[in-house]
């Protein structure tokens, strides 16, 4: 297999938030390409810090983020094509007590086991950096040089991540659990332009709403994330010179100490004009009965996808509680007025 | 704390020990305990003498939590790790030795690492739990297993680091440092028994390739075979396949713990990979003067080599880290040329 089949990258933030980065990059990739990766790390790391700044008390963390891709149907003839594209994070906190991120963004034309290369990353290599930091600090002195240190690491690291490579994804138990739906995000997007964002979800009064915002970030974040990652992996993928497929984010998983979050996102391409559907999942809501494996909330949004109903008619399955009046979430001022009737407590 | 089950992972039959431990403690009542349990390792296996065994145990009965037969069954359970991980090394294919390192801690000794921190007492030494690792793991025939000298070897090593009062957590490293030795010297130990088979192969096989002399030291089989296999089809071949192809190739010389002199193997280097590499080339791209023009390139790629690296003598595992990066472009600018 060529280099130039897999598209892998390791970024660091230091508790300074003094970034480095590790990027496997092609020969044949054009120079300019290569210039503008250098700001690559910055745009994935960049929400992480958000996320970290954002009640920092609670430090909700993106740990997950994976795009399912698309030949552009112009341009079918290439046979060289990526399968699955992801995004796995760390935040670990330095001695100082301060937050180090590490991520690493992978593109592969297997469906990969993204489980083992989490566990590299968060339990391994990112470890393995800050406590190589301060044994080697110890050790050297004045002699120690971070940056020369953490080059080699991330060499390491991404060495370490590309040996797992091409593997088949397995199937884990965390898939089986049972989740609650506590909204679904409509988006369409018609060559390239946002056309229309709404979420359904619960009424503005309704006590589930106010009690969904203890297993959250805030619906502000939740709404911005598929966007802001689906145009960031389009981007990264024209740098790669992948001009010949399109992402559509699939999977976005935050966690906050023992509370996870899961959007999951079913997408098709009609006349040039993209629909999603996706549904912002949590385990433990407290509402067993109301709760359901992946499979359910899969099938129900490829069904709003592909029968020709009333997309609320369907909704109304996934939960009974939503509203039929959808919240407009297409502009910044649209998000700002959800934030301010929906992320508060009162 | 994370509550690790070892016995799922790699379980020992701690009652038949048990009863085992028993029956020698009955036979030798007249021993001290630590005697008796010096015994029953070495029974079962472990440590090259009952005498080194009983200074080892001596030295950790009081650092850990437990009583010292459970030390002791941790020390049983070593082994059946140790071979779990050799079953493993010999099917791996790795590039370079930090990454044989990196995967094999990963595997197989982090969840042990966890495990066994917990009879550990709290004031006990990174240094003293490395050079545990290093007793555990080290295989027995060539330890000489003298706790004095690995403690002092490792006190110098692996530092214990605290903020304030408390304890900074470098299990990690720790570990990485401990074992990175045994691995690299593990996974030599495959790649010769490798090569071993491979020229056993050869012989068999009576294959009459001038590149397989016995005369020559080097084997660059594997090199010989990506070169062929690109003359047929000219598809690219992958970095990480030439990485492995030329350290491979090092390795069949260059044994970890010798020392080489840059002038006794020049010589060797230049025709063995010349004639590799010769040997690969089909009849489309070969020409008469193929073998005396890659003779050329490659005298120039070590002459270059040599105005940068001028030490004259280095460990067989250093020349191989210095060589490859000038071999691996070569190699890399070699096949790109070819037309």
């Amino acid at each position: 297999m060529k280099e130039s089949d897999f598209i892998l990258g390791l970024f660091f933030s230091d508790e300074n938030d003094l970034i480095y980065d590790n990027i496997k990059v092609s020969e044949e990739l054009p120079e300019e390409n290569k210039n503008r990766l250098k700001m690559l790390s910055y745009k994935f790391l960049g929400p992480l810090f958000l996320t970290t700044a954002e009640r920092s008390e609670e430090g909700w963390k993106i740990d997950f983020i994976e795009a399912s891709l698309s030949l552009k149907q112009e341009l079918t003839r290439t046979v060289d094509i990526l399968q699955s594209f992801f995004n796995i994070n760390s935040i670990l906190n330095s001695e100082e007590g301060l937050p180090t991120h590490i991520s690493a963004l992978i593109g592969s034309p297997h469906t990969e086991d993204v489980k083992i290369l989490h566990d590299k990353l968060v339990q391994y290599i990112h470890p393995v950096i800050l406590q190589g930091k301060l044994v080697s600090e110890s050790i050297l002195g004045s002699v120690f040089k971070f940056s020369d240190f953490i080059k080699k690491e991330l060499k390491r690291g991404i060495n370490f991540l590309e040996f797992s490579l091409g593997q088949s994804r397995k199937v884990y138990w965390e898939e089986q659990q049972h989740y609650y739906c506590i909204g679904v995000i409509e988006r369409v997007i018609e060559r390239g332009i946002k056309k229309t964002s709404n979420l359904y979800t619960f009424n503005k009064d309704d006590p589930l709403r106010k009690l969904a915002l203890d297993f959250i970030p805030s619906f502000y974040i939740i709404n911005i994330l598929p966007d802001y990652y689906e145009s960031l992996i389009n981007e990264t993928l024209e740098l790669f010179n992948r001009k010949d497929i399109f992402s559509n984010i699939s999977v976005i998983e935050l966690s906050n100490r023992n509370k996870n979050l899961i959007y999951f996102e079913e997408f098709n391409v009609e006349n040039n004009v993209k629909r999603s559907y996706g549904a912002i999942l949590v385990p433990n809501f407290g509402i067993p009965e109301e709760s359901k494996n992946i499979s359910f909330y899969r099938r129900n949004l490829r069904n709003i996808l592909e029968l020709n109903k009333d997309p609320f008619d369907i909704v109304v399955k996934i939960n009974p509680n939503f509203k039929s009046d959808k919240w407009c979430t297409k502009s910044e001022e649209d998000l700002s007025k959800l934030s301010e009737c929906f992320d508060k407590k009162v | 704390m994370e509550i690790i089950n070892l016995d799922e992972l790699y379980d020992i039959d701690k009652d038949r020990l048990f009863k085992y431990y028993e029956r020698i403690k009955n036979q030798f009542s007249n021993l001290e305990p630590l005697k008796i349990v010096a015994k029953f390792l070495n029974n079962q296996s472990i440590g090259d003498s009952i005498d080194k065994v009983y200074d080892i145990l001596d030295f950790y009965k009081d650092k850990i939590k437990k009583c010292i037969l459970d030390f002791a069954f941790e020390w049983i359970r070593a082994q059946k790790i140790r071979l779990e991980y050799k079953k493993y090394l010999i099917r791996a294919q790795y590039s370079d030795y930090e990454l044989a390192i990196d995967d094999c801690v990963f595997l197989f000794f982090i969840k042990y690492d966890k495990y066994l921190r917990t009879i550990f007492k709290d004031d006990v030494k990174e240094f003293e739990i490395s050079a545990l690792y290093e007793i555990f793991f080290i295989p027995f025939q060539i330890s000489s297993l003298n706790i004095k000298n690995l403690l002092e070897r490792h006190r110098n090593k692996i530092p214990t680091l605290f903020k304030e009062l408390k304890r900074i957590n470098t299990s990690l490293i720790t570990l990485r440092l401990a074992l990175e030795q045994i691995i690299k010297s593990d996974y030599d130990g495959v790649l010769s028994s490798r090569r071993e088979e491979a020229q056993k192969k050869d012989i068999m096989g009576k294959k009459t390739l001038v590149a397989q002399d016995m005369q020559i030291e080097f084997n660059g089989t594997l090199l010989e075979r990506m070169i062929k296999t690109y003359c047929f089809n000219k598809r690219d071949i992958k970095i990480a396949d030439i990485d492995n192809g030329i350290v491979s190739f090092l390795n069949s010389y260059f044994k970890f713990g010798k020392f080489y002199d840059y002038d006794e193997f020049e010589e060797k280097l230049k025709n063995s990979l010349a004639e590799y590499i010769n040997s690969g080339l089909t009849e489309r791209y070969k020409k008469p003067d193929s073998l005396e023009f890659l003779k050329k390139l490659i005298t120039e790629v070590l002459n270059q080599f040599r105005t940068i690296h001028t030490i004259k003598k280095l460990d067989g595992a250093a020349w191989v880290n210095d060589l490859k990066p000038s071999l691996k472009n070569f190699f890399i600018k070699f096949t790109n040329d070819l037309t």
